[in-house]
């Protein structure tokens, strides 16, 4: 099956938000807004610290209840899905400080969903499996430390290995948050060519929240939380550029 | 793409970024003129026409894709080419074995199982060695519930073996009392008041007797070969007699008839005469017995007869022991013995003014009547002696002693299980959830990354609980197998328990205290490793992980 001939939104991993509302409390975080993310895209999302990117990504992935509205996520029957337990076997997430078991080596952290979690159904050769997690860890600079325990990392390996976790799940959405925060500039290239990757080679829907330059600098399309409301900053800041 | 864009200039990337947007409208005008009902992908907020409030999913029927691993990553490629071509079980997990246009292989399903060949690791590997790591990592709290837990089987195995074998040992004091056995005695000296046939016959009539055999009882000295000489009772018996049953014999086959010319002793006499207990049989085999009597002149007379022994019972003969001869053996010598045989061979002579009514068949002095239940023994006797004028002897009261100590015993052991059990299983739930305390997170990550609860709690925990439980088992067998034997004496000098009731033998001779201390220790484990994880689990729900 040639991807070129597939229409992105008919893929799995297309998301379609309506109406979003997130709500903490009393507290609005984001109103009414409806956007789509198309598989094969990178995405960034702007916005200051508090103003809710985190939760944006929690709301797609399904991890939090929407106050209002909606998020639709297509899966692998080409049906769009909206109920929170579908759109989370849907989707990939990785966390800022990284969130890995102490117990378990680099490698099993990495393949702790596909062989024990949510996603064990999709796996089908362990085999691939772990020739598909060397590579990852080898990509994202951390070649030789499948063994090692995160207790015997450093806090930027620790983030690496959670986003090889993202990368290495069978889910067509991966919502990262900010995965180059704690990286010195070689390896911060390093997985934002593993996230380009993951989108524009694998199909993924990849959305970032970072405020990192180089990151938004090379992602398809730019999303901005100002004042409980998103906005595609993207021509805005092609424009920006091109002024 | 990644490497051209680098090589680009800011401009470069500016048009790039345009192109896509174009691509982008473009697909979203094919999109339109297919009719779908999505929007066309830019942001909108507010959404004034109030679309929010009747959110439709978009339409489906749209074709299926692989998944995000159906493209196959180029710089896979060149292993996995490799390693298909030299196993060709992968290469049929992967494709048709076919290569493309290309010459490369193509991953052409990936998840669909139908077309799987290759290994999946099974889900009770993962979780084994997911808690075995997990245990390693946490090495004191698992070493510290199986202490608990080794310490509480080891309390529960010493009690239960002191008890089951003071429980063992009344039971065969129990079996040596003979406890449905009711000794009539009648008046020696009067040969009217001795137990004619017919009140025999109207003793064994009643209800709740199950035999009546007559006694004969006399003192003889009794000697085994040349060794110590013992003055005892000699009783005369029958085949019959359900003392000397096959299943009181601890050997030999004991009277095959009435006439048989040998002897039954019980165990501790052979020991206390000095003989012992082969495989072969008792040795000295022969049983030396002397009667005596004293006649009118003050002469004493003896009368030696050989008997080989035929039986040893295994009960002592509580409280004190005896020998059993043939019944006509002892017949006769009771004759002898009270002057109606001058000659142990004679014939029988009437005594001096013995009337018509004298018998010359010898009478019994004594009757042992066996009742059928331990319950019939009080009535039997109460009618012995209301009907019969009978002296009775019973050994009912010993035996209420010997139960109600047994049962007090028995009693005592299980009452402590159950303080035991709670205590142990307390400490294990605060151990356990203490360190989920400090753990939540990792649980609840557990749970965000899908892995089910049910899986957590009872695979994983459930798992470590069993480990654990089992290791503790372990060790307290072990440590009670190498101090048993210390344990005991301790018991046996703090309590005066006689050395005999307790000691020797496995503690596998009472395999229901190995079963009790299993089951608690691996309830308990797992119960205290399950049910804290649980409950952690079931308050973090639907809780989101926080960075």
């Amino acid at each position: 099956m040639d991807s070129d001939f597939i229409d992105p939104i008919a893929r799995p991993g297309a998301v379609e938000v309506r109406g979003l509302t997130i709500r903490y409390g009393r507290t609005e975080v984001l109103g009414r807004t409806s956007f789509d993310l198309r598989p094969g895209e990178l995405t960034t999302l702007e916005g200051p610290s508090g103003v809710g990117k985190s939760s944006l990504l929690d709301a797609l992935a399904g991890q939090s209840r929407a106050a209002r509205g909606g998020v639709w996520i297509r899966d692998h029957g080409g049906r769009m899905v909206s109920d929170p337990a579908d759109r989370h076997l849907l989707a990939s997430r990785v966390f800022q400080t990284g969130n890995l078991i102490g117990t378990l080596s680099v490698r099993d952290n990495v393949a702790l969903r596909v062989t024990l979690g949510d996603l064990r159904d999709r796996l089908v050769d362990a085999d691939a499996l772990a020739v598909v997690i060397e590579h990852v860890l080898a990509e994202l600079g951390l070649a030789g430390l499948g063994e090692r325990r995160p207790g015997q990392l450093s806090g930027g390996q620790v983030q690496r290995v959670a986003i090889a976790r993202g990368l290495v799940e069978p889910a067509p959405l991966l919502l990262v948050d900010e995965p180059t925060a704690n990286l010195d500039r070689a390896n911060a290239m390093c997985v934002i060519d593993a996230l380009q990757c993951a989108a524009h080679e694998f199909g993924r829907t990849v959305v970032v929240a970072s405020h990192d330059v180089e990151l938004l600098g090379v992602a398809d399309r730019r999303l901005a939380i100002h004042g409980r409301t998103l906005r595609d900053v993207t021509r805005a800041a092609a424009e920006e550029l091109l002024a | 793409m990644i490497a051209r864009r680098r090589a680009m200039g800011r401009r470069e990337v500016v048009r790039d970024l345009q192109q896509r947007a174009a691509a982008r409208d473009s697909s979203s005008r094919r999109r339109k003129r297919r009719g779908a009902s999505a929007s066309d992908g830019a942001v909108r907020n507010g959404d004034p026409t109030g679309e929010e409030e009747t959110h439709s999913a978009p339409a489906d029927g749209v074709p299926a894709f692989d998944g995000p691993w159906s493209d196959e990553p180029a710089r896979y490629r060149a292993d996995r080419d490799a390693a298909l071509d030299t196993d060709p079980m992968r290469r049929a997990s992967w494709d048709d074995g076919a290569p493309g246009d290309d010459g490369r292989h193509r991953l052409r399903a990936p998840f669909d199982p139908s077309r799987v060949a290759g290994r999946r690791p099974g889900l009770l590997g993962v979780i084994a060695r997911f808690a075995w790591r997990d245990l390693r990592h946490r090495a004191l709290v698992p070493a510290a519930t199986s202490f608990a837990i080794a310490a509480c089987c080891m309390l529960l195995l010493t009690l239960g073996d002191v008890a089951s074998r003071l429980f063992g040992h009344q039971q065969r004091t129990l079996a040596a009392l003979a406890p449905t056995r009711i000794v009539a005695l009648a008046d020696i000296a009067d040969p009217s008041q001795r137990l004619t046939p017919r009140t025999m016959r109207d003793i064994a009539a009643l209800p709740g007797v199950a035999a009546v055999v007559p006694r004969y009882e006399r003192r003889v000295q009794v000697r085994l070969g040349t060794g110590d000489e013992q003055t005892l009772p000699a009783d005369g018996s029958l085949p019959g007699d359900p003392d000397h049953a096959p299943a009181q014999l601890a050997w030999g086959s004991g009277f095959l008839d009435s006439r048989d010319p040998g002897a039954i002793l019980p165990r501790s006499l052979l020991q206390k005469l000095g003989g012992e207990l082969t495989a072969a049989g008792p040795r000295p085999a022969v049983l030396m017995v002397r009667w005596s009597r004293v006649d009118r002149d003050g002469l004493t007379h003896h009368v030696d007869r050989e008997f080989p022994v035929v039986g040893i019972t295994a009960g002592g003969d509580f409280p004190f022991p005896r020998v059993r001869l043939p019944m006509v053996v002892v017949q006769r010598a009771d004759l002898w013995s009270r002057g109606f045989l001058d000659d142990w061979n004679g014939e029988l002579q009437a005594p001096q003014g013995a009337g018509r009514a004298w018998r010359a068949l010898p009478l019994p002095a004594a009757l042992s009547v066996h009742a059928a239940t331990l319950d019939d023994v009080e009535p039997l006797a109460a009618t012995l002696q209301r009907r019969f004028g009978f002296d009775v002897r019973s050994q009912s009261d010993s035996v209420r002693t010997v139960r109600e100590t047994a049962g007090a015993l028995t009693s005592f052991v299980g009452g402590l299980v159950v303080p035991v059990a709670t205590v142990v299983g307390l400490l294990i739930l605060i151990l356990q959830a203490v360190t989920l305390f400090a753990r939540r997170d990792e649980l609840h990550l557990l749970q965000v990354l899908g892995v089910p609860r049910c899986r957590i709690a009872f695979g994983i925990h459930g798992l470590q609980g069993l480990l654990v439980g089992t290791t503790g088992l372990g060790a307290a067998l072990l440590a009670f197998l190498v101090l048993s034997a210390a344990i005991r004496d301790a018991i046996s000098g703090v309590f005066s328990v006689p050395a005999d009731a307790i000691a020797g033998g496995p503690v596998f001779a009472a395999p229901w205290l190995i079963v009790l201390c299993a089951g608690l220790s691996l309830t308990l484990s797992a119960l205290g490793s399950i049910l804290p994880a649980w409950l952690t689990l079931w308050r973090m729900r639907g809780r989101v992980l926080e960075d």
